[in-house]
């Protein structure tokens, strides 16, 4: 009914099934009372609010617009092993060429784009100077300097576009097949784009080799006491990253606490040998719903219940139906777990029952419920995508 | 249908196109204005709303210089769109792997919120993922239907099927609910 309304509101349905809907709402008071609630939405929902984020995220987002969108940048097109002959088209803003006719051997490493005229190509051999705005293409990998950065291409067979020692945004590079890009950041930021993509900061260098792939940065004039050095470091956090991992897991242990006997007082429904009747009673009180197994091992005894209807108001319904069949004073713990299989949605729930809601027991059965029930989780979810 | 979503604000893109000439303000100004929108389809659809908050917009100023403030399209649509795209890569990622919570977070706000906007904000949560983005991208952000069946590669007529399993599944439980 509901769905049939909402096309009817898109206007998507025959004219002979829109009059039909139309005297369905006009006859049957739930028609209409559907009618509203469906014609109504697309309102609410344009009417939810949009609330800011929390401040330190917008603060990260504007440092990452620092570092990564410093100016208009031009599109780069991967490993170029001819540029264009005449100028691109312009863009929207900014308008940039590519340079004039580059000389580049079959296999280009690297080359460097220019978004001002097009410079006099002079190939040079040798480390070169980066300042200002760059780009640098190495393999299918982009590199964007900002600031000031030593590039050394080896072996020897380079070929360095530019008339100056120092290169700026007005020069091109290249450099012939089988070549490494050393990459020094002396000042600023150098980004090198990929999967992972690779930050070079001031004081740091990295390796591009020829299949485009980037070594982690290292920092720069690194001796053997600095490899020492840092190994000790690293060291002393592995030991203390240990420290704090024992302290988790013995807080976790603490936190989940022993596994629980029965207690020998239990009232009927509770026990191992009467459990099982009493929770399916309840699954037989909710529409579409399927005791699928149940767990006596430790105290409290658990049951997993099942229903694929897809009412997003399953659980609250189970856990009135629960309520119902062990009283107001029953703790009632449970443990849902959604899965989606294409447009097959299923709902599980894992619930443990004890008769009086003590409040330390309580806490105890709620803090083992998880790690009690996520085996079982996962083996019914594998189930469920078996289906 | 257009006329029930969100209109674009057009009016913004000037300011898009100064922040992305490197204006400092205009910077700022851009994030004070999306920075809800982004993160209003965060804190509904992604698994770690933080997390994709920061790798939707990094992604978002990676592909400005692909974005044209003169152009046809807002740019709350394109970086809206670019943020469906994050949450349909991050869902294939996750295969779709169930989360274990307790229920009890599943059911409060189903039972504490006892306004009408409050009751549809739950109603929403408790979509399944596919038809829970529909809604938000639609409805919420304006975004066409025929762009989301784009970025999620299924033909237009599955994401018509499922806005309208959502604003059934969304009208019933308000209905059932009163």
């Amino acid at each position: 009914m509901f769905e049939t309304l909402s096309r009817y509101l898109a206007g998507e349905l025959d004219e002979a099934e829109a009059a039909q809907v139309r005297a369905r709402i006009d006859a049957d008071p739930e028609w209409k009372a559907a009618w509203i609630a469906v014609q109504g939405l697309p309102d609410a929902l344009a009417a939810l609010p949009h609330p800011a984020p929390p401040p330190s995220l917008d603060r990260a987002v504007l440092a990452t617009w620092e570092t990564v969108g410093a100016a208009p940048t031009p599109a780069v097109s991967p490993v170029p092993s001819a540029p264009p002959a005449g100028p691109a088209a312009p863009r929207r803003a900014g308008a940039w060429a590519w340079a004039a006719p580059l000389a580049v051997a079959a296999g280009v490493l690297g080359a460097v784009s220019t978004w001002d005229a097009p410079p006099e190509v002079q190939l040079r051999l040798g480390s070169q100077r980066v300042e200002g705005e760059v780009r640098l293409l190495a393999g299918d990998r982009r590199i964007d300097v900002d600031g000031v950065a030593e590039v050394t291409v080896t072996p020897g067979d380079v070929q360095f576009a530019g008339a100056e020692a120092a290169m700026n945004r007005s020069h091109l590079v290249a450099a012939a097949a089988g070549s490494v890009v050393t990459l020094a950041v002396l000042e600023g930021v150098a980004l090198v784009e990929g999967d992972p993509g690779v930050a070079v900061k001031a004081g740091e260098r990295t390796v591009i080799g020829a299949d485009g792939t980037a070594a982690r940065p290292v920092p720069t004039g690194s001796t053997a006491a600095d490899t020492e050095a840092r190994v000790a470091a690293l060291e002393a956090e592995l030991d203390d990253l240990k420290l704090r991992y024992a302290m988790v897991k013995g807080q976790l242990d603490l936190r989940v606490g022993a596994s629980l006997e029965f207690p020998a007082d239990l009232p009927p429904g509770y026990r191992p040998a009467d459990f099982e009747p009493r929770a399916r009673s309840v699954a037989e009180a909710v529409a579409a719903t399927e005791l699928v197994r149940t767990e006596c091992d430790e105290y409290p005894c658990v049951a997993y219940y099942r229903s694929e209807t897809g009412d997003p108001g399953w659980t609250a319904t189970l856990g009135k139906a629960l309520a119902a069949e062990y009283g107001e004073s029953a703790g009632i713990f449970q443990m849902g777990l959604r899965v989606e299989e294409g447009d097959r949605v299923a709902a599980i729930a894992a619930v443990a029952v004890i008769p009086s809601n003590d409040a330390e027991l309580a806490e105890t059965v709620r803090a083992r419920l998880a790690p009690r029930v996520e085996p079982t989780m996962n083996e019914l979810e594998s189930d469920e995508r078996g289906r | 249908m257009s006329s029930d979503v969100r209109p674009h604000r057009m009016e913004t893109d000037p300011l898009v196109a100064r922040a992305v000439g490197g204006d400092p303000l205009a910077r700022r100004a851009v994030i004070q204005q999306f920075g809800p929108l982004v993160w209003s389809i965060c804190r509904r659809l992604a698994s770690d709303p933080e997390d994709s908050y920061q790798a939707i917009w990094e992604k978002a100023l990676k592909a400005l210089d692909r974005f044209d403030p003169y152009g046809a399209a807002a740019f709350s649509t394109w970086i809206a769109s670019i943020a469906h795209r994050h949450l349909v890569d991050e869902h294939r990622r996750r295969q779709v792997r169930g989360t274990l919570v307790p229920v009890d977070e599943l059911v409060a706000p189903m039972v504490e919120h006892d306004d009408r906007m409050g009751r549809l904000e739950a109603a929403i949560e408790q979509l399944p993922d596919g038809l829970r983005r529909v809604v938000v991208l639609h409805h919420l952000h304006g975004v066409p239907l025929d762009r989301i069946a784009a970025d999620e590669d299924v033909p237009v007529g599955t994401i018509k099927s499922r806005l309208h399993r959502a604003r059934g599944l969304l009208a019933q439980t308000l209905v059932e609910e009163r």
